[in-house]
This record gives structure tokens, sequence and C-alpha cells, in this order.
């Protein structure tokens, strides 16, 4: 066997393994599930879940948030590491894109599941306003799933190109699945320099594109005028946040996918290294943000700020609040600097500890200033006052968790997770036919 | 004779069963308060005012939708219906006196209008007359001594100054009309009132509008109701015709038109450069 044919059958998608299937069985029925309970939701209306007059939007609303800041990061991260022609960027720009697809396509499905009336979104398009956040959120997240699709299908020519001659003898009918979107790729120049090019336009038009998505997501909150939301800080703090789940997020598929795929070889400890300097950073700064977020307020300390950081530091939501800001910043920040807290295993668990936290941060974002409104509400039932997610809400999030696990593992099944052709040239390895040219 | 006494006898059992049968069925019925007033709205209209209500199991409440005939009484006290009005809500009614009923060649310019309850299901028959005598206010703004001054002249029909009769004079604003000077001034011989107006006030424009009314027994509520450009103009603040973030969407701002605009559509642009060039691609 050919250096070349070794490599390719090395990367080329694999069939599920016996735990890769029960993993993907996990998933469709915490989707069933989540998917029945969404039909009993729009059967008997928002009353099955817990979300109220004070709290309208609960952990729909964190999860939506939660989706954006992931989806940026993954592109971002592909995009700026294609720009600066990074020479390590190889392994991980794909996994990246696939989490911006599939956290951008949950993020869009999660607006939807918010609503009591579904069936009327098309309104938003007829009769949106344009000084509506909403609509800027609308408009802009069809933009970047249009944008995120083709950052991760542009690149992906060249392999699906590969994978169609792997798969011609042996594998007809695959073989014309691949040919079908590999789109006639036969590596002629003229191919080369035409997605090359649209290669660096899509690099750069995402990068203003992703900042705009996560500032106008922090607008939503931030044009309401709610204690904790009414902060010119909430763009850059919103960016900063989705750096650091976008890129624990990466981290930890990073090594999900070198443990299942045993592609040590490809993804390496420097990988590692590098990547959780570049979270230690983005915790970094998002600590800065923080404490700009919490402290000149509590500085100030107008009343009502004062009751709803009270709440947050020392009340019903203190242990939450704790546990996010040490647990998600403090505890990686002091890990990450040091070169052993950067081995895989170690990156690994800090990534799932700040996935999780970040999670917890967007609700501690949402809810508790749902809480706080400057007039209270009228006539409404104590209960009303608190908030904990019904079992549907529970059930609805975790199918959008679930799905988009789903997504990701199915492009990982079906296309290559490192790219074929770029590390066949970056290792100076030939194809024995020459049909595909770098 | 036999015969002529059992008829009598039986004409007036029957009539005493039809004064029982009768005053027993009145006697289901509530007795209507019914209270009338004219109002004069000088060169405008002339209004008969009324309120109708009775005692209840909850006191005394008003009537609502009770249906009242308005009769006019000419000479040798012959009435003549000249129409209805019905209650509202708050058992009051309004009827617009018509115009040709008051007339200039009248001998003594007085009138008597009659408002009755009749032929009701729930209330008894009852009526109540309103008696007055036509009357005019001339008013204007005049500046005497460098102050603005409102001048209202109190007349009869065929006039004549009345003399000592109670004025009042307002400014109308949003809630409730602002009593300007004294609560109420007396006409001097020539039937005028001057109130100063001590303070400017603000008007939409610079116009104010100001109410003169006449109360008084014997010619029911004269008011008239005129504008002068006496006030300060108020700046209107609204952003209602402007274009603004919080205004409908044919409203929006123009920049906000532009720029996103032209964001999005450079931004969709060049994912369709991009979707072209994928099949460019499939075609090389």
């Amino acid at each position: 066997m050919t250096p070349y044919n070794e490599l390719v059958a090395d990367l080329a998608p694999r069939k599920f393994t016996k735990l890769g299937k029960m993993w993907v069985a996990l998933l469709i029925v915490i989707t069933l599930t989540g998917t029945a309970a969404y039909v009993d939701q729009i059967r008997k209306g928002m009353v099955v879940t817990n979300l109220r007059d004070y709290v309208l939007w609960g952990v729909y609303i964190s999860n939506f948030v939660f989706f954006v800041a992931t989806s940026f990061v993954g592109s971002l991260t592909a995009a700026v590491l294609r720009l600066t022609k990074s020479s390590w960027r190889t392994p991980l720009v794909r996994i990246a894109e696939t989490i911006a697809f599939s956290a951008i396509l949950m993020a869009g499905i999660t607006i939807i599941l918010d609503m009591g009336r579904p069936d009327r979104l098309y309104n938003v398009f007829l009769h949106g306003r344009l000084q509506s956040p909403i609509t800027w959120d609308v408009v802009i997240i069809t933009t970047y799933i249009a944008m995120s699709f083709l950052l991760l299908y542009m690149p992906l020519l060249p392999d699906l190109a590969i994978l169609r001659n792997l798969y011609k003898k042996d594998r007809p009918k695959m073989a014309r699945w691949y040919k079908w979107m590999a789109l006639n790729w036969h590596g002629s120049k003229a191919q080369w320099i035409l997605q090359s090019k649209s290669i660096q336009i899509l690099a750069i038009a995402i990068v203003p594109t992703a900042l705009i998505l996560q500032t106008v997501d922090a607008w939503l909150f931030s044009t309401t005028f709610r204690i904790g939301w009414n902060s010119t800080n909430l763009g850059p703090y919103f960016i900063a946040g989705a750096f650091v789940v976008g890129t624990g997020t990466l981290v930890t598929l990073m090594y999900v996918v070198r443990r299942v795929y045993s592609y040590e070889k490809y993804i390496t400890d420097m990988h590692f290294d590098k990547m959780g300097k570049m979270l230690a950073f983005a915790c970094l700064i998002y600590l800065y943000f923080n404490i700009n977020e919490y402290l000149l307020p509590a500085f100030s300390s107008p009343k009502a700020e004062t009751e709803h950081l009270h709440e947050m530091f020392f009340g019903h939501y203190s242990t939450m609040f704790w546990f996010v800001t040490i647990g998600g910043l403090i505890i990686p920040i002091i890990i990450l600097l040091f070169k052993k807290g950067r081995k895989p295993g170690v990156v690994f668990v800090i990534g799932i500890l700040v996935v999780f936290t970040s999670w917890w941060k967007r609700y501690l974002i949402v809810v508790p200033s749902l809480l706080h409104p400057f007039l209270p509400i009228q006539g409404v039932p104590e209960s009303w006052h608190s908030y904990y997610p019904s079992l549907h809400e529970w059930a609805i999030i975790s199918s959008n968790f679930a799905l988009a696990l789903l997504i990701i593992t199915y492009i990982f099944r079906y296309m290559p997770v490192i790219p074929i052709q770029r590390t066949a040239a970056e290792e100076g390895i030939v194809e024995p036919q020459a049909e595909t040219k770098s | 004779m036999k015969r002529i006494k059992e008829s009598f006898f039986g004409i007036s059992g029957l009539l005493i069963a039809f004064i029982l049968i009768s005053s027993t069925v009145n006697a289901q019925k509530a007795k209507p308060r019914i209270s009338v007033d004219y109002v004069n709205n000088v060169g405008v209209e002339r209004l008969i005012k009324a309120s109708v209500k009775y005692r209840g199991d909850d006191g005394v409440v008003p009537a609502p939708h009770t249906m009242l005939n308005i009769y006019s009484e000419f000479v040798e006290d012959s009435l003549v219906k000249i129409g209805t009005a019905e209650t509202n809500m708050k058992g009051e009614a309004t009827f617009v006196i018509p115009e040709n009923l008051i007339t200039a060649d009248s001998a003594s310019f007085e009138y008597v209008f009659h408002v009755k309850v009749e032929k009701n299901e729930s209330l008894r028959n009852a009526s109540k007359s309103v008696k007055f005598v036509d009357s005019s206010i001339q008013a204007e703004v005049v500046e005497i001594d460098s102050v603005i001054t409102v001048r209202a002249i109190v007349v009869d029909a065929a006039g004549n100054p009345l003399e000592d009769e109670k004025v009042s004079v307002a400014a109308d604003r949003l809630f409730s009309p602002l009593t300007i000077g004294e609560s109420s001034y007396r006409t001097d011989k020539s039937g005028t009132v001057l109130v100063p107006l001590e303070e400017t006030l603000p008007g939409v424009d610079g116009n104010l509008k100001f109410i003169v009314t006449m109360e008084g027994r014997a010619f029911g509520t004269v008011k008239k109701v005129f504008e002068a450009p006496v006030g300060t103009p108020i700046v209107d603040l609204s952003t209602y015709d402007d274009r603004t973030m919080w205004s409908p969407p044919n409203k929006t701002p123009w920049f906000l038109l532009i720029f996103p605009n032209l964001i999005i559509l450079g931004m969709w642009a060049v994912i369709l450069l991009l979707f072209y060039n994928l099949y460019k691609i499939s075609k090389l």
C-alpha cells in the first residue's frame, strides 16, 4: 500500500463501531423524547413550560445564546486559522467548522422552540420592524447558517472527490453520493484557483458576520431596559464569553475525535497545548469583562442593581454564580497556565468544565434579570416570582443538544474529520494517479 | 229599577276591580325622578339635558335605556311632541332642540319644554318641565392697559343687556376647564364682565379656547366658546410623525433602512457569489 493510500484509508470516514451505534441510538432516543415533549407543547401551549409573566425567556433562550456563542467561535477559529495560514491548523479546522454549522442550526431551531405560535413565524419576515433586534437576529442567523454551510462545504470538495474515487469500485452507491457532492471536482488548476479564492473570500467575510452575530445576540438583551442587561459592555462581554465556550467545545471535541479515531499522530499534544493557551487567554479576557460587568454596578450601587447583584453574590443564585465563575474561569486559567495543564486529558476535562459552566452562565444572564424587573408585575401568583424549568423544557433542550451532537456525529461518519488532501499535501504525499492536485 | 241597581253595582264592581288591578300593576313599577336642564351653546346648538333616576334596592340609581318623550309647550298649554331621547348607562340623555322652535319673533322669548317618561315597562309615567328665557353671550379678548382681558356681554334675545347675572370665565384644558380670575363675576348695567388674564397660558399654536358661562334660573346654562391667539405657543414634542426607533415599519429611520440593508445585501451578495462559484467549479 502506498503512503497515499495509507493516509486515505486512515482518514476516510469509518463505519460506526458498536459503541458508536449505541451513542447514535442514545442521541436518537433523547431527540425523540424532546420531539414528543415539543409536540405536547404545541398541542397544549406554553403552559407546559414554567415560563410565565416574569421569566418569559428561560432555558430555551439560555440554550439559544449558548449555541450562538459556540457557533461563533467555530467559524471564527476556522476563518482566523485559515487567514493566518497557521501551519498546525489542518486537523482542527473541519472540527471547528462542523461545530459552527451544527450549533447555528440549533440556535435557529431554539428560537422557534421558544415561540408559543411557531406557525406565525412568517409574520416576522412579512411585518418585522427593522428597528427591532429580533429582526436583526433573524436576518443574521439566516445569513450565518448559509456562511457556515459554505465554510464547511467549500474546503470539503477535494476530499469528497477522493472518497468518490476511493469507493468507486467497492461501494458504487456511496461513490455516486460523493460524486454528486464533489461537484465534478477533478483537481484542475482552474478549480483550485476558484476554490482557494472562494475560501479566502469566505474566511474574510465570516469574521465581521460572526462579530455581528454575537453582537446582535448581545443587543437582544442590552437594548432591553433591565437590570443586568442594559449595559454598553454587553456586546464585547458576549464575544469574550463566546470565545470561552467555543474554544472549550472545540478542545472537547478534538479530544473525543482523537480518541475515537485514534488520530494521535494528527491531533497531537502540540495542538492541545496551543488550544489550551488559547482557552486560557479567552478565559482571562472573559474574566476581565466579568469584572467590568459586576464590579462597576456594585461600586455605583443603584438600588435595583444592588438587589440583583446581592442575589447573584450571596442570594439564591450565589452557588451557581460562584461555581460558574470559579469553576468555569478561574480554575481553567490557573490550570491552563502550566504546561502540564495543557496535556490532552487535562485540556479535555477543562473543556467539559468550561462548556458546562458556560451553559449555566447563559442561564445566569437570562433568568435572574427577568426576575427583577424595575416595575413589579401586578396580579400574578407568588409562584411566578421564581423559575425552575419544567420537565418539558429539560426534555426539549436535551433534544436540542442531542440533535446537535447527532449532526456532528453523522457529518464525521460520512465526511473526513481531518482534511485528507490538505494533510497529504502538507506531508508531501503524492497521489499515485495524480487525479487530484494540490 | 232593580235592573238599574244591578247594572250600577255591576259597573261599579268592574271599575273597582280595574282600579285595583291597575294600581297593583303600577305599584310594581318604580317611580322615576327626572331632572331637566337647558343648555345654550351660543352659536352652536341648544340642548335639553335630562337625567332619570329611580329608587332601587341599592338606593337611588340611574335608569339606563329609558326612552324619553320631549314636548314643546305652545299657547294655551298645548303640548306638541318634538322628539325622543334615550338615556345612556348613567341615566342621562341629551336632546338637540330644533332651531325652528326658538324663533326671533316670539313675544316673550320664553320657552317651556316637557320631558316625559311614558308607557315604560319598569317605570311609572312621569314628567318634568324646563322653562327658560332665550339669551345670548357675546365674548372677545381685548387689551386693556396692556393686559389681555376677556370681555363678555350678556344680552337677552332682543339684544338688551342683562344686569347682575353671574358669569364665569375659564380656559379649556385637557382634563377640565381652568377658571380664570375669580370663580364668578356679576354683570354691570351694560351686561358686561371684564376678566383680566393675569398669566399667559400655553396653547396649541398659541391659541387659547375660552369658555364664558352664565348660569341663571331664568336663562338656563348659556355658554359661549371662542378661541383667541393670546396663549404661548406649545412646542409639539411628539415624535409620532418622525422616523424613530420606536415607530412602525413604515417610519423606520433612514440610517436604519440604508446601512443595515447595505450590509445585508453585501453579505448575501458574497453568499450568492460563492454559490455561483460552486456552480462554476462543477462546470470546469
